[in-house]
């Protein structure tokens, strides 16, 4: 079994609109996805995720590089591989007059799979009650659920979800996210790409940061986001003169309006708190000084003009 | 196997093939119905004879020389019905997007493509076939009651099996063509379109600037092809058996550009 799920090398797609214009949706992709666990795709709108996803299905052509799904080259191999990779690409699209279940067993006819996995992937994705309704009348959250349904229809060593919660409301993005988890913790790969940087960061172990077509940041949620050196937050009574007491001490201390950052590894709170019970000062809140991934996704996104980063190539 | 049945499926889903299908048993019904009351009075001699065509005399459901008979009218509706319902298959997937929901199942697009193509047409043909029979069993009771079954032999019956089979086989050429057109403009309104501004204007202006090219035109085949006879009266009419080469060549080259598009065809949407 490979180690690796997803292969990206120099993946450039440009779409071509006319004779002159030109538009690089992806520019020299480089990206790796380690088998297992729950891997998260971010970028801004326009920075090529989607693009991305499609190039790996094979539903677009990359102009350059080289893709590999599960060790298997992408698109020659896909034919064998995507028997082992379920997907949802955007909003997931199905034959309206149908029902749920009809359409579910539609898919799965193609790989020969039963209807008693249907009905229990129905189940699982909490719309056993509407099964039988058709598609047509469904929410943009109920097909989002069924999407998740045909992708796990498979059961899949790779799973490859764009935007999985679009839609959903707070609760189905919490089963989305809990579903996710377990299929991480089962030893499959889950590739999801996603705005909700809260969702990505409560169930991701590793995301990788696009823009501009380009991956800018990739690796563990923590190493991304620069956790493990950040510091503490202290509040303490009497601010100024705990700063003096850290500072004497050799700790590098910012003083802030309603409290201090100091630059010191989050084990070594008892350090902090010592020495100021040691001077009177009592610390009445501490807690790690780690910015979200939120914050960081838009420090490292805003660095240069946010605009949808499509080169007009002549 | 299991994508040809899927896509069978999914094209017996399409509510506007049980629309098609429901508008020729209605029509198939009230030719009955008017061959019924309209022989109720008596038929003439000619009639009788199979001289003057009347769907009560059973002679005149097709005619051997390759003159009107009740299937050679039914026909054309056939082909109508094969080509939009054909087209609407292609242009509905490409509306609903389902077509990228495929190919995360099957990526091999020309067996997608073939199985969408290879459904339509067994399903064209089977249907096509199943309306025929019911229009002429609908036509039974005149027959039985104030028509006539008079020179019917084996011969006949023969033919009239074979009339009915090349007639499937063209209701057939018909879905796959409204398919693959409206594959190459993921489109059902344009791909009928294309299909009826090239037979009723292309071929109009071809019929009327060059009389001598009528040959290769698809409407000339297709009426050869339903015959299964040269057109009575037209020098320029083809063969059966160049008919059936042009009715191929027409059918191989929208097919081949179909799947060589959908090949390289990005799917952004």
């Amino acid at each position: 079994m490979s180690t690796t799920a997803i292969h990206i090398e120099g993946l450039t797609k440009t779409f071509r609109r006319g004779r002159s214009r030109a538009t690089r949706a992806v520019d020299g992709l480089d990206l790796h996805v380690p088998a297992g666990g729950v891997f998260g795709f971010l970028g801004p709108n326009g920075s090529g995720k989607t693009t991305t996803i499609r190039c790996l299905l094979g539903l677009v052509r990359p102009t350059a590089g080289n893709l590999e799904l599960l060790g298997e080259p992408v698109p020659d191999g896909l034919p064998t591989v995507i028997r082992r990779v379920g997907s949802i690409v955007e909003t997931p699209a199905f034959v309206p007059t149908m029902t749920a279940r009809e359409n579910l067993r539609l898919v799965a006819a193609i790989d020969r799979i039963g209807p008693r996995r249907v009905d229990a992937l129905l189940e699982q994705v909490g719309l056993g009650d509407d099964a039988d309704r058709a598609v047509r009348k469904f929410s943009l959250g109920m097909r989002q659920r069924l999407g998740v349904a045909t992708a796990l229809l498979k059961d899949p060593a790779l799973v490859v979800l764009d935007e999985p919660a679009n839609g959903l409301d707070p609760s189905g993005m919490r089963e989305i996210r809990l579903l996710l988890r377990a299929l991480g913790a089962e030893g499959r790969t889950v590739f999801v790409s996603s705005h909700l940087l809260g969702e990505i960061e409560q169930t991701c172990d590793a995301v990788a940061i696009l823009r501009h077509g380009r991956c800018i940041a990739s690796g563990r949620v923590a190493d991304v986001i620069g956790r493990a050196d950040a510091g503490l937050v202290v509040q303490v009574g009497d601010l100024r003169a705990a700063a003096r007491v850290l500072v004497a001490d050799g700790l590098a201390v910012e003083l802030r309006s309603t409290d201090l950052h100091v630059a010191v590894p989050v084990d070594q709170a008892a350090r902090v708190t010592r020495l100021l019970a040691a001077h009177d000062l009592w610390v009445t809140g501490m807690r790690p000084d780690h910015a979200s991934l939120e914050e960081r996704f838009f420090e490292l996104t805003e660095q240069q003009p946010t605009a949808t980063q499509l080169q007009e190539v002549a | 196997m299991h994508l040809l049945v899927t896509e069978m499926r999914r094209a017996l889903h399409r509510r506007l093939v049980w629309v098609l299908i429901g508008l020729a048993l209605v029509m198939s019904m009230a030719g009955g119905l008017i061959a019924f009351v309209d022989s109720a009075g008596g038929l003439n001699a000619l009639q009788l004879q199979g001289s003057e065509p009347h769907p009560a005399v059973m002679r005149s459901w097709w005619a051997p020389d390759g003159g009107d008979g009740w299937l050679t009218g039914g026909a054309f509706f056939m082909l109508i019905g094969g080509m939009i319902g054909g087209a609407s298959v292609a242009g509905a997937e490409w509306r609903w997007g389902t077509v990228s929901t495929l190919l995360t199942w099957e990526p091999r697009r020309t067996r997608l493509l073939g199985a969408r193509l290879g459904s339509a047409a067994i399903l064209a043909a089977t249907i096509s076939f199943a309306l025929q029979v019911v229009s002429l069993l609908l036509l039974t009771p005149a027959v039985l009651t104030t028509g006539s079954t008079a020179g019917t032999d084996l011969e006949w019956w023969l033919g009239l099996v074979a009339a009915m089979l090349r007639i499937s086989a063209l209701t057939a050429l018909a879905a796959v063509l409204g398919l693959a057109i409206a594959n190459l403009g993921r489109n059902t309104t344009a791909a009928l379109a294309v299909i009826c501004g090239w037979l009723l204007v292309v071929e109009g202006l071809i019929r009327a600037l060059r009389p001598g090219w009528s040959t290769y035109l698809l409407s000339e085949n297709l009426a050869v092809g339903v015959t299964g006879a040269s057109l009575e009266g037209d020098a320029a009419s083809p063969t059966p058996l160049s008919a059936l080469a042009t009715l191929v060549v027409y059918a191989v080259l929208p097919v081949w550009a179909s799947i060589a598009i959908f090949q390289r065809r990005d799917l952004v949407a």
